[in-house]
């Protein structure tokens, strides 16, 4: 497996608070979480985004950061048992670059960093999902409200070029919508971002997952007690996904030197004997990869126990975490 | 070896290590600490008698180092340094302090780190203060690499100033307690101390740092001996029947030593490590039975047995014997070991 950073993309309008989840993310991760942990490759940066949690635990008019006005890399170690299991780069951009025209810059990086990406987090604030789209045009706002046709956009672009890569959709602000439950909302999402789950074979795996800063924040913004609720899981899944990339690869590695294997035990004697270094070394190979697709497998099925219960589709059906 | 003190500003680094250093003099266990550079003996015994009359030091400006030489009953057994930070340095960009560059390259090359929290401030719920996530993430990243044992003593000072061991104390760790239940190789241990006109378990967090230094030098000593004796019974073979005798001729013609040579000459090397082993197993035997009587962090443990754990401790630890059940058993003769 490579020791390179992955990359992940989060899409989102202004205001749909993809840096409070980002710092929330890594204030709980910073901590722990089931053995889990989060640190920032850059010390330095550490301090930049715990200094932005104390902000929001400080409450008050000025709790919230600023609307991110330029595109923002941050590089992280996800670690079990302190052990770094991937680093990963972030890329928090400035919200209004989905709105922007091609020629931009920060909608270029956009762009580039989505191709290079290994999974897209989507967010749309809660706020938008407090009662039920009801019709058509409610849908079609709604759409244009939460840039929600842009990022579609986004990914169509993305598959023709790339394929299908996982997608997280997280509802943010969830504390918003929380009195709807979990169908109706979910049925809505559906709706909102209908081609990722039609069943066309298209291969999307797609998490629904609500967040929130904290469930008291729906009464009162500025001083609501935070509470991080579920902010971990959308990276879980991400660096799951992840792995089940890297597993596949390594069967199908595994798969063909095994072929090749048997090719060369299937001559006879004489052959055997002048390719004996060939053989060698093929097995020891086979052996290689064997042993990193069990280290990858010991590894998701850390991350799968984090996952349990989290909702996901895969080409447009409810699907359960696999190992 | 290197052992990182780890804390914010307050929290107590200085005088523990001072009040340690003064308690040490006399031997603990069998165990007890000497200065490496003669002048900060009476610095740190003078720094000790103010906190025993109730003055405490001000805060470190800036690092500090001190060599020490752990001994036991006489004999030399680990000499290590002990860096002392000003509890800034962790809330520090190291682009503009060089404190919180130092602290970072010390962390990555510490053999054991002692993380300090206030358990007053804690016990108010001032978890934020006691900065867990930042001191966390500075551990993790330093040792993310680590493929040995290695102690991490979670220091809760200023015992004395809360009446009991409650939730809140314990709880914003819980992440920590987790990433070190998951962890192969790191062991830690929550442990209570005062320092003061009364002090309380001050030996216990660096006798738990080292513990882990102190039983992997063993290991790597056992190691070492079973790779020494293997050889000497490989040669030993060698020299053995026609094929022997004809290595023999072949070694004597050449000027080569003899299968036999090697094979003492390995068993020889296998003895004097075992001699080493031998300086080494009682302290490490004695420090396994000590720390065994620290709340270490395991994962079959919940909050509140640790709360019990560590309320039992609160007014000091006193040792009596091992328990049988030792997670750090080791063996009398070190070729039990291999068996």
């Amino acid at each position: 497996m490579s020791n390179d950073n992955i990359k992940i993309t989060m899409l989102g309008t202004t205001g749909s608070g993809k840096t409070c989840f980002m710092v929330g993310m890594y204030a709980v991760m910073q901590l722990g979480v089931h053995g889990f942990t989060l640190s920032a490759q850059d010390s330095d940066e550490d301090i930049d985004l715990s200094d932005k949690w104390e902000q929001l635990l400080e409450g008050g008019e000025e709790r919230y950061p600023q609307p991110t006005d330029q595109t923002c890399n941050y590089a992280f170690d996800f670690s079990y048992g302190f052990r770094k299991l991937m680093g990963f780069n972030w890329l928090d951009y400035r919200g209004a670059a989905l709105r922007d025209k091609n020629i931009q810059q920060d909608f270029q990086t956009l762009e580039k960093n989505l191709r290079e990406s290994s999974c897209v987090f989507l967010c749309v604030s809660g706020e938008y999902l407090k009662k039920p789209i009801e019709s058509q045009h409610e849908l079609q706002n709604l759409k244009r409200q939460t840039r929600v046709e842009r990022m579609n956009h986004f990914l169509q672009k993305l598959y023709n070029e790339n394929g299908p890569i996982p997608v997280v959709i997280a509802i943010t602000k969830f504390d918003l919508c929380a009195h709807r439950t979990r169908d109706d909302i979910t049925e809505d999402i559906k709706k909102l971002f209908n081609p990722l789950f039609t069943n066309n074979e298209k291969g999307w795996l797609v998490m629904i997952c609500p967040v929130s800063l904290g469930k008291g924040l729906a009464d009162n913004m500025t001083e609501g007690i935070i509470e991080p609720i579920n902010l971990h899981l959308p990276l879980s899944f991400a660096i799951y996904s992840r792995f089940v990339q890297e597993a596949a690869k390594g069967k199908a590695q595994e798969n063909d030197l095994r072929e090749e294997s048997g090719k060369l035990q299937g001559k006879n004697w004489f052959m055997k004997q002048i390719k004996r270094e060939e053989i060698t070394r093929i097995d020891s190979s086979l052996k290689r990869t064997q042993a990193q697709t069990n280290d990858l497998q010991e590894k998701m099925q850390l991350l799968a126990q984090e996952l349990g219960k989290v909702k996901m589709y895969f080409n447009g059906e409810e699907t359960e975490i696999g190992i | 070896m290197k052992i990182v003190m780890i804390g914010h500003t307050g929290v107590g680094k200085t005088s523990y290590m001072a009040s340690l250093y003064e308690e040490m003099q006399q031997r603990v266990e069998g165990f007890h600490l000497k200065a490496g550079n003669p002048q900060d003996h009476p610095r740190l015994i003078e720094l000790s008698k103010m906190i025993r009359s109730g003055t405490y030091p001000p805060a470190t400006a800036h690092r500090d180092e001190y060599k020490f030489l752990l001994r036991y009953q006489g004999k030399d057994v680990l000499e290590f340094v002990w860096a002392d930070y000003k509890g800034g340095a962790i809330t520090e960009k190291k682009q503009s302090s060089e404190q919180a560059a130092l602290l970072e390259k010390d962390l990555k090359e510490a053999d054991g780190i002692m993380m300090f929290c206030d358990c007053d401030a804690l016990a108010r719920d001032n978890a934020r203060g006691v900065q867990i996530g930042r001191m966390t993430a500075l551990i993790g990243r330093a040792i993310q690499d680590l493929d040995h044992p290695f102690a991490l003593s979670i220091v809760l000072t200023k015992t004395d100033l809360i009446s009991r061991f409650e939730e809140p104390l314990i709880k914003p760790l819980s992440g920590l307690m987790s990433a070190i239940n998951a962890s192969k190789w790191v062991s830690g241990a929550f442990i209570p101390i005062a320092c003061g006109i009364q002090s309380v378990n001050v030996p216990m967090p660096l006798l738990f740092t080292l513990h882990a230094s102190v039983i992997l030098q063993s290991l790597v000593s056992v190691s070492q001996i079973k790779h020494y004796y293997n050889q000497s019974v490989e040669w030993e073979v060698k020299s053995k029947g026609v094929l022997g005798i004809l290595r023999l001729a072949r070694d004597v013609c050449n000027g080569n030593p003899t299968d036999k040579q090697m094979s003492e000459y390995t068993m020889r090397k296998a003895s004097e490590e075992y001699k080493k082993y031998e300086t080494i197993k009682e302290p490490a035997e004695t420090l396994a039975k000590y720390v065994d009587k620290l709340p270490s962090i395991r994962p079959e443990k919940n909050i509140s047995n640790y709360l019990d754990e560590l309320s039992r401790i609160k007014s000091g630890i006193s040792v009596n014997k091992a328990s049988p059940n030792s997670f750090y058993k080791t063996s009398s003769d070190p070729f039990d070991a291999f068996k």
